[in-house]
């Protein structure tokens, strides 16, 4: 009886012991759970949202799983002893001491007669009390924390992915290769067009593959780049600017046509009429050569000398300046008079420095619009689809459409002026009075854009057949015009008298631009 | 084998039995105090004395002079004045002569000898006195002249002390109250029991108790009660509280700390331990439980500690004292 008694203590109070490590690893698991399983509902989610969602079910695995183990830690190591256990027993059965006193009276190998009776008695109550109905897991509460943290784990798969890029919007990739394919072009553009030894010529080459290889490897934002390409622009107009030549190029519309009218220095007329300075100012010096040499007539030296002197006549009295033709002119024209060939290779000489200054200012300004036609490029490359499409329509798109992609405002008018090649104005002034003050963009814009406008106007309005057509023919005996000036005078004068005005006065740059290009347009070859 | 554990459990039946006897027929008198009645039968049993606190007139002297009826055992009371010498309670020698004429000493016995003794208002006598009656509880022997009587069994104190009336009193020395099993404080009874004791007491037929029991059933168990096994862990949960009481001690609680200048004294255990296991067999145990030490902690304990200063200016009763030590031990129940 007494061991009957003894082996059901011990089974009463390992049953306890086992109950009890179950309720603490539970009450762990209902503790940790809701945390892991919230933290779990946030990784999916976010996964779902912005990732791929191969992290979802991991994140739910161990959401779970996580808790569980830190439950079955906890539980072990806060296992209780099997006297522990039976005073857990005692305590919450009601059984008042007595497994846990028994349990040490059983140490005896012969207990005396109140032991035994004791011994018997803890048995007896301990069959009575069921371990599982005496300490019961963690509260029910508890439990709804865990529902919670499932339910949010549930709800969390139910995240909807990010929203894609609107369709219109190219891929960031796309507008980069787009981008750098356009700064390769005018790189190479530049390398083939030039072989200027000048150094900001070469260091704006460099400037140029730099900014190349900074797109390239992504180190350079695409604005970044069109900023860039911007002072690229503005250091190959200082450039120009440097070589003082525009008087010279105007001057040169004036000089060439009497350069054309002599024999002597028709060649150098035709080289200039070509647009090959160089080669003109070649054929300069060498009027010199052939005059010592003999093979210079004097009636084509006293040609060339005539109209040498009047070319310098109508440039006006500007000798000494060192940015006309006039003292030149003037000195070559004594020179063939007198037949100072040494004095004519001197006049020859300066000359042609002039014409290679004007060829260097020529050459800055052919790579500064490049530039600008290339940031353009970079720019449109960049704009949105919708924009880029509406203003190939050639609709008077809204002055907030007509920005370049560079976001440098609205056009000076407020319309958006047509470009030639269709798209709105990619000026990157600020508009109004103040236009041109920007630090980038290109005020003048594509100098052909009002071909390709011009084209469009015609072939829009209207096709052959249609409506009535009148037509008169008159026959006049005709006449010479009257007018004693060459149209390339005048165009040369009144080029000059219009950049004076632009310089002068307060010109919005959009009108500037037209006033500029018209003359630019009316100036005859050559 | 068998039959010693069926021995040892018809003796707890037994006494259970006697003990509720006894109790019946206290309650066939004292109405009320039910608490008390059965810490003073405690106390009886665990070989104890005990110091009842309480006004007058709450059937105190009564309560003794039943308990004696029903457990069949002479009574004697004392009431204790300032005048009272030990000669008055222990006995004295008297020159008596014999039949042949011879002249002799011969030894008067006192008051003390009894079984059941009331010594009323002990704070009255001198602590000379005190100390005699004291000295007679611990020894269960009285010496005078040389001679040493040996009290009759149980031989068990009942002493009672008026909280109120403190001129002119001796209040008992801490080291006489550890003399003491139990302090029970009496409290007034309530309306329903006046009524009762109105009824009782103003008829012609007073109730009287019969006698449940006898000294030699109470004295054998008293040896069944320390039979009763008791658990280290509570033994320990016992030795624990009564650490607590103690302010050197670490486990001092912070009102110890504050009001108690000593703690109880070992004594207090043992009365402790002797009353948890006579609450044990009460409650049809043959092992202490730590609710058994909680039941009995405050009889135990209440008159064994010793208030500082600071905690007799503030008046702060040793139960709130015992409350907060039993609230802080530490116990196995997990």
């Amino acid at each position: 009886m007494l061991e009957e008694a003894r082996s059901d203590l011990l089974r009463a109070a390992r049953a306890a012991r086992r109950r009890l490590f179950l309720s603490a690893t539970a009450d762990a698991y209902l503790r940790a759970a809701p945390g892991g399983l919230i933290v779990a509902a946030a990784v999916a989610a976010a996964d779902l949202r912005w990732g791929q969602g191969t992290w979802v079910g991991p994140a739910a695995a161990l959401g779970i799983a996580v808790p569980a183990v830190i439950a079955l830690v906890y539980g072990v190591l806060h296992l209780a002893g099997v006297f522990q256990a039976a005073t857990a027993l005692d305590h919450r059965g009601g059984l008042k001491d007595r497994v846990a006193s028994a349990l040490e009276f059983m140490r005896s190998p012969l207990p005396d007669g109140p032991h035994r009776a004791q011994i018997v008695d803890a048995a007896d109550h301990a069959r009575s009390v069921r371990a599982r109905s005496v300490i019961r897991l963690a509260s029910p509460r508890r439990a709804v924390g865990v529902a919670a943290g499932c339910a949010l784990l549930l709800l969390s798969l139910l995240t909807p992915p990010r929203s894609p890029e609107p369709a219109s919007a190219e891929p960031a990739s796309t507008v980069h290769a787009a981008q750098l394919e356009e700064l390769r072009a005018l790189r190479e553009a530049l390398e083939m067009q030039t072989d200027d030894p000048d150094e900001t010529m070469q260091a704006a080459l460099e400037r140029l593959k730099a900014l190349e290889e900074r797109v390239a490897a992504g180190d350079t934002e695409p604005r970044d780049a069109l900023i860039e390409l911007a002072r690229l622009e503005e250091a190959l107009q200082a450039g120009a600017a440097r070589l003082g030549a525009e008087a010279l190029e105007q001057e040169l519309d004036t000089v060439a046509p009497h350069w054309m009218a002599a024999e002597a220095t028709r060649p150098a007329a035709m080289a200039v009429r070509e647009g090959d300075l160089q080669a003109a100012a070649e054929r300069m010096r060498a009027v010199a050569s052939e005059m010592r040499e003999g093979r210079l007539s004097a009636a084509s030296a006293e040609q060339a000398a005539g109209q040498m002197r009047i070319a310098a006549g109508k440039i006006g009295d500007r000798s000494g300046s060192r940015d006309s033709f006039a003292a030149d002119l003037q000195q070559a024209a004594e020179a063939l008079t007198q037949g100072d060939a040494d004095a004519m290779a001197q006049a020859g000489e300066g000359v042609g420095e002039k014409l290679e200054r004007v060829a260097g200012a020529r050459r800055f300004r052919e790579m500064s619009r490049r530039v600008a036609a290339g940031r353009t490029a970079m720019g449109q490359a960049g704009r949105r689809r919708e924009t880029a499409s509406a203003a190939r329509d050639g609709a008077p798109g809204s002055s907030r459409d007509a920005g370049s992609a560079d976001g440098q405002g609205q056009d000076a008018d407020g319309r958006g002026d047509l470009r030639a090649d269709g798209r709105h104005g990619e000026g990157g002034g600020q508009g109004g009075l103040e236009a041109g003050t920007g630090a980038g963009g290109d005020p003048f814009g594509d100098p052909r854009r009002l071909e390709e406008s011009l084209r469009r106007i015609i072939e829009v309005a209207g096709a052959m057949g249609q409506g009535p057509v009148e037509s008169r023919v008159e026959s006049t005996e005709g006449s010479l015009s009257d007018s004693e000036v060459d149209v390339r005078d005048v165009v040369g004068d009144y080029a000059a008298v219009a950049e004076e005005a632009i310089a002068q006065e307060h010109i919005p740059l959009s009108h500037r631009f037209h006033v500029k290009r018209y003359f630019e347009q009316i100036r005859p070859p050559g | 084998m068998a039959t010693a554990q069926r021995t040892f459990e018809d003796e707890a039946r037994e006494f259970v039995g006697l003990f509720r006897a006894v109790q019946a027929e206290i309650a066939k008198v004292i109405v009320g105090q039910a608490e008390v009645v059965e810490h003073v039968l405690t106390g009886l049993f665990g070989g104890g004395h005990v110091l009842l606190e309480g006004v007058p007139g709450i059937g105190k002297t009564l309560l003794v002079h039943t308990l004696a009826e029903a457990i069949t055992c002479r009574f004697a009371r004392i009431q204790f004045t300032p005048d009272l010498m030990p000669s008055d309670i222990i006995g004295t020698r008297v020159v008596s002569e014999d039949a042949q004429g011879r002249k002799r000493f011969t030894f008067q016995e006192g008051p003390v000898f009894t079984q059941v003794l009331l010594a009323d208002e002990i704070n009255r006598a001198t602590p000379k006195t005190q100390s005699a009656l004291l000295e007679a509880m611990q020894e269960r022997s009285v010496t005078v002249a040389g001679e040493t009587h040996t009290l009759e069994p149980p031989f068990f104190v009942i002493a009672t002390q008026n909280p109120l009336e403190m001129e002119g009193t001796y209040p008992l020395p801490e080291a006489q109250l550890d003399r003491f099993f139990f302090k029970l404080n009496v409290g007034s009874p309530s309306l329903d029991e006046l009524l009762e004791v109105s009824r009782r007491t103003t008829v012609r037929a007073m109730p009287k108790a019969a006698s449940a029991a006898t000294a030699e059933a109470v004295a054998r168990h008293g040896g069944t009660v320390r039979d009763v096994p008791i658990a280290s862990h509570v033994e320990r949960y016992a030795a624990s509280i009564l650490m607590s009481t103690h302010p050197e001690s670490d486990r001092a609680t912070p009102l110890v700390r504050q009001y108690v200048r000593y703690g109880a004294s070992p004594r207090g255990l043992q009365a402790m331990v002797v009353g948890a296991k006579v609450r044990a067999l009460l409650d049809g145990r043959y092992n202490v439980a730590e609710e058994d030490i909680r039941s009995v902690a405050h009889a135990a304990l209440r008159h064994r500690l010793l208030l500082n200063f600071e905690g007799e200016a503030e008046e702060i009763a040793p139960d709130r004292i015992i409350d907060e030590a039993l609230q802080l031990a530490p116990t196995e129940a997990a």
